[in-house]
């Protein structure tokens, strides 16, 4: 299961599933779920301040990226990704809006009901106006290899990477988050470096 | 995958404490957008360092820019609803207002001074911070606070206008009063004493109002009290206010609320139910403290020293610090600043009367507090010298009894009691010392107890064995100051005297294994008091993180 690989495979899932294969449509989907999962996280909580169930709005975004699939006009796995995070970022607005406005029970209030035609529009030129540079899309498969390597790690590692890195708490913070303490938590967040460094590398040298 | 727990160990062995203080200071660094530069020798030790600091970049990158305002800039680029505190330039418009500055912040919220577009005046607008939303606790207090405020009319009090919820963020409209804080004007000195009194007059009115209306303030303290243009004090924040008539809203199950520095010892310890209106007279004798003497009353840096000392020790007497004080002034704020809330003045009102007689140069009434709670009170301030002083009074009783029963039998009576007499006056000397604060005086105090005792027993009648359960005693005792390495010197010198005190009057029969046996039992029990104080250190300061 080679990240790289995986990046290659996902412009032929691409193809594909613009050619109207569906089974490589919702295996598309399903690959990028961690890159979406890791993202949507550390918008959700960063800006919340706390722990915040963010599984529903990977949901939706993933669900609206279906529904506007025949819109995206993209053909590079940069693009794809770009558009998944615009996508993401308009809902995790809703997310945020919705969860502070209501009595803060986000699971009551997400809209299940798919949208009429018109609201996927925004997509529609969001995607046309992404002028694919470069340097953004090379980001964005980094990136994209990166929440792979994440998702890879155990549990513990994956969270104190979560708070520390993608959430920039201090070390005060993450133990108090994370129940333990501030020594722990710092030989925790080296070891979980040096294993995700160890995961990148291992799937550089498949390639 | 099934190799990583050989990864780990291996992982483990190769822990450098500089590698990983390296890559914190890194991350901190790459955190607010500085470069850094890799060390040459560590680089040597690590080869994978270069990987690791650019999975620290990756990482970063992938967190967005610039943190939140990156995050907050793609969540905003569609709507300006989410307009929150942090990040957004001022001024700027929030409903029928508009934001011209930041006033503070205060623990749940951000003061702005806000100007009414209609009215075209100003006013002090506190909404719940942006972070701060994902609490419904937060969001119930805050509007407690609106509520509980809203009724309330007095000279001294901030007023409350208006309260909603404006896109989604809970706000709260005040009247805007100034930008100047008790606490800036304690910083900037020179207030006389009477200026003094007259200011907490004015406070206590104010809180004597509340405490009327059912509302307790719970955070009274400087920085919480407005001074406007003509220098008044007005009080303000009602944040933690607790609304003790109809209110079923009250989950705060014991976490610590409040400032430590003014909180009653009562709040300190989190005992929720039994924070009543006399918690905030203790506030303000706190406040009254620092505004006599510059300090508040226990000023420890350490949370974790202040609510100990909140509890087991007195604050200096005021007129120790500041000789000018006089000394009704110095009763009403240690009247305030009784441990027992049943101690305290009886209400807002009978303080603020006091002080009003007071001003006037006419005699306070508060009434005395009877010879028990006055030596209760000094037992507390000088803890060691109490019990010294009580311990020498026992084995007096003891030796001068057996001496009236048998008169002259007893060669050892005189040197005994001068030996006690010797102990008593060096206890008062160390006192005097410790409360100078030199260097060092707790561990010669600790030292010197277990020599004199060991002199004692010198030169007591024989068989001496059975006392040498006095240094157990001592062992235990030196735990009271809460301090390990204290619990270590009492025990290696004790266990020193022991040998010493054996060898020149031990009994000839003893079996010659015996000293080391107790010796055995002595560290052992010094041993086992070092464990319980530093579990009772680390309970404390689990607690005191707040």
């Amino acid at each position: 299961m080679s990240e790289s690989k995986q990046s290659t495979r996902i412009a032929l899932l691409l193809e594909n599933a613009r050619n109207g294969d569906e089974r490589a449509r919702d295996e598309l989907f399903e690959c990028c779920r961690n890159y979406i999962n890791v993202i949507a996280r550390t918008n959700v909580e960063t800006w919340m301040k706390a722990k915040v169930d963010s599984s529903d709005l990977v949901q939706q975004t993933l669900l609206e990226a279906h529904r506007g699939f025949r819109d995206f006009e993209g053909k590079s796995e940069g693009e794809w990704l770009a558009w998944l995070k615009q996508i993401l970022a308009h809902n995790t607005h809703d997310f945020i809006r919705r969860f502070r406005a209501g009595k803060r029970d986000v699971k009551k209030e997400v809209r299940i009901q798919p949208q009429s035609p018109d609201a996927s529009a925004p997509f529609r030129e969001l995607a046309a106006r992404l002028d694919s540079p470069s340097q953004v899309l090379m980001d964005h498969e980094q990136e994209f290899e990166l929440a792979n390597a994440i998702s890879r790690l155990p549990d513990d590692y994956r969270e104190v990477i979560q708070l520390r890195n993608l959430q920039r708490l201090s070390f005060e913070e993450v133990s108090e988050r994370m129940e333990r303490s501030r020594g722990a938590v710092q030989m925790l967040w080296m070891r979980a470096l040096n294993k995700l460094q160890e995961i990148l590398v291992e799937n550089q040298s498949d390639s | 995958m099934t190799d990583r727990g050989a990864e780990l160990s291996d992982s483990d062995s190769n822990f450098d404490p500089e590698l990983l203080e390296f890559l914190e200071r890194h991350c901190d660094a790459i955190q607010d957008g500085e470069h850094f530069s890799i060390p040459e020798e560590l680089l040597k030790k690590h080869p994978n360092l270069m990987q690791l600091v650019d999975c620290i970049h990756l990482l970063d990158s992938m967190a967005g820019g610039g943190g939140q305002d990156k995050v907050a800039e793609t969540l905003l680029s569609s709507d300006s609803s989410l307009s929150s505190s942090s990040f957004q330039s001022l001024p700027r418009e929030f409903g029928a207002y508009l934001l011209e500055a930041e006033l503070g912040r205060g623990g749940m919220g951000v003061v702005y001074r806000a100007r009414h577009q209609t009215l075209d005046s100003h006013f002090a607008l506190k909404m719940v911070r942006s972070c701060e939303f994902a609490s419904d606790e937060e969001v119930r207090r805050f509007f407690r606070e609106a509520r509980a405020a809203s009724r309330l009319r007095h000279s001294n009090i901030v007023s409350v206008h208006d309260a909603g919820e404006h896109e989604g963020i809970p706000f709260l409209v005040m009247a805007y009063i100034s930008e100047f804080t008790l606490a800036d004007r304690i910083k900037m000195g020179e207030i006389s004493l009477d200026e003094s009194a007259a200011m907490l007059v004015q406070i206590t009115r104010a809180v004597g109002y509340l405490h009327r209306q059912d509302v307790i303030h719970r955070d009274l303290k400087p920085s919480n009290i407005l001074i406007d243009n003509d220098g008044n004090a007005l009080v303000t924040d009602f944040g933690l206010a607790k609304v003790f008539e109809h209110d079923d809203e009250q989950t705060m199950s014991g976490a610590i609320l409040g400032t430590p520095a003014y909180m009653s010892p009562e709040q300190a310890w989190g005992k929720v139910n039994s924070v009543t209106y006399r918690s905030d007279l203790y506030s303000l004798g706190a406040i009254l403290y620092e505004l006599l003497t510059g300090q508040p009353p226990f000023s420890e840096s350490v949370p974790l020293d202040q609510i100990l000392r909140l509890r087991d020790s007195e604050p200096k007497h005021p007129q120790k610090i500041n000789p000018a004080i006089s000394r009704p002034l110095a009763q009403i704020c240690m009247r305030c600043l009784e441990k027992k809330p049943e101690n305290r003045y009886g209400s807002a009102d009978e303080l603020a009367d006091d002080l009003e007689r007071f001003l006037n140069h006419e005699p306070i009434v508060l009434k005395s507090m009877g010879l028990w709670n006055s030596v209760r009170r000094w037992a507390r301030r000088e803890p060691a010298l109490v019990v010294h002083l009580t311990a020498f009074l026992v084995i007096f009783t003891v030796v001068q009894l057996a001496e009236l029963s048998v008169p002259g039998l007893r060669p050892s009576y005189i040197p005994e009691m001068i030996i006690l007499g010797t102990w008593g006056a060096a206890s008062i000397v160390f006192q005097r010392l410790l409360r100078k604060d030199v260097r060092f005086v707790r561990r010669c105090w600790v030292a010197s107890d277990a020599i004199l005792f060991t002199a004692a027993v010198y030169y007591a009648a024989r068989p001496i064995e059975s006392l040498v359960a006095g240094y157990a005693l001592l062992i235990v005792a030196s735990a009271m100051w809460y301090k390990p390495r204290l619990v270590a010197v009492t025990t290696v010198t004790s266990v020193i005297s022991y040998f010493f005190l054996h060898s020149m009057r031990g009994d000839p029969e003893t079996p010659g294994h015996y000293p080391y046996l107790v010796a055995g039992i002595l560290i052992v029990t010094g041993g086992i008091v070092i464990s319980l104080v530093r579990r009772i250190l680390q309970l404390l300061s689990f607690r005191s993180r707040f």
